[in-house]
């Protein structure tokens, strides 16, 4: 798998051994991964690097893991969130789903099943955007037609605002 | 103490036990959690050497001690629920300020918001003749009440004193001035108020004034009067 191809993960608890551990592993399946032990770090990272997908810890220090998918999901619309937690329970599980967490797992997850579900999420994203640009280039063909070319770059600019 | 008090207390009271066990069992479910992937990670190293691939031999030694750590991490929680859960066996008994103050701490030491906390350890051992539970109850509240007010960097300090030979005080302060978040809430005054104990609150510390006896509690508990 070359670095392109890799899915780019984002990783973030607050049991550092449990990140370490979950860590190494996930590299030796040719993951690229990102491991923060909290919600600030997350945010910080998220803004200068591009992730394919985030496993989220629910309680953390400072900012937790319900706040934290709020906040990624606002200003990262295609990443797709998946909260892995011990804290988990089903009315914890409908509230994260209903602010766009891909799933929720509980822990201890097999890790073969934590696999699984990260390259679900990755599918579902590349599914997303993959609409995204169909509509995109249909809205821009659209706007090729009696529009002035500073007109079409306002229009565009519009659009990539919008995306963010 | 009237019948509605003791029923409200014993509601409350299964609503802390649960809780506390909650909290118990998601530290276990972290631990487990630790354990699986280390153990995981073993599984995989060995499979790097099996198909001659070579790592750094420190990788094994990590995991190995990592896996006895959360083992003996284990082993302390267990001890900890199991201490707890002994906290009912007696309605009344003669109970150690500085042992329930400890396990408190360490209970409250399973959730997210907990913070450094110092309990003073020159002081002398000093009991008072009450419900173990109700009161390993009201110091977790209070202690999950400061932790929730303060700062992330902020420690608390817990003193214990006999204010007289007929109350003992327990003051946990803090550094920064803090508001705390509703606190008394209903829940924590009627166990307090139970207790026969009062809360006065300042800026910087909060006081426990909880008496060596408490007859009424223990006539409404045991159904004896002293």
């Amino acid at each position: 798998m070359t670095d392109i191809e890799k899915i780019h993960l984002l990783m973030v608890d607050d049991e550092e051994k449990f990140l370490h551990a979950l860590t190494e592993r996930l590299k030796l399946k040719f993951f690229d991964i990102t491991p923060v032990t909290n919600g600030e770090d997350a945010i910080a990272v998220a803004q200068k690097a591009q992730f394919d997908v985030a496993v989220v810890d629910l309680q953390m220090p400072g900012i937790d893991g319900v706040e934290l998918l709020k906040i990624l999901k606002k200003s990262h619309r295609f990443l797709e969130i998946i909260i892995l937690s011990g804290h988990a329970t089903i009315d914890t599980a409908v509230d994260c789903t209903k602010l766009g967490a891909f799933k929720v797992l509980e822990k201890p997850c097999s890790f073969d099943k934590l696999v699984e579900t990260i390259t679900e999420a990755y599918e579902s994203r590349m599914k997303k955007k993959f609409e995204k640009d169909i509509d995109r280039m249909k809205k821009i063909q659209s706007l090729a037609f009696g529009q002035s070319p500073l007109g079409i770059l306002r229009e565009l600019k519009k659009m990539d605002d919008n995306q963010k | 103490m009237n019948q509605h008090t003791i029923d409200l207390v014993n509601k409350q009271g299964l609503q802390f036990f649960g809780s506390v066990n909650a909290s118990i069992s998601h530290e276990l479910k972290n631990i487990f959690a630790i354990i699986s992937e280390t153990a995981g990670f073993l599984n995989d190293l060995t499979q790097l050497s099996k198909q001659g691939k070579k790592f750094e031999l420190s990788l094994l030694e990590n995991c190995s001690n990592s896996i006895a750590e959360e083992i003996e991490r284990g082993f302390d929680t267990i001890r900890q629920m199991n201490q707890f859960a002994h906290s009912v066996d007696h309605p009344i008994k003669e109970t150690s300020i500085p042992d329930t103050l400890t396990l408190a701490v360490k209970l409250t030491g399973f959730l997210s918001y907990t913070k450094k906390t110092q309990i003073d350890a020159s002081a002398a051992d000093i009991t008072v003749l009450t419900s173990p539970f109700l009161l390993q109850n009201l110091i977790y509240r209070t202690l999950c009440a400061v932790y929730k007010s303060m700062d992330t960097k902020d420690t608390l300090n817990i003193f214990f004193h006999e204010k007289d030979p007929d109350t003992v005080s327990l003051t946990f302060s803090w550094g920064s001035p803090l508001a705390l978040k509703e606190f008394p809430d209903q829940h924590t005054t009627d166990v307090a108020d139970a207790l026969g104990a009062v809360i006065s609150i300042s800026d910087n510390s909060l006081d426990l004034t909880v008496g060596r006896a408490n007859d009424s509690l223990s006539a409404a508990l045991t159904g004896k009067k002293r």
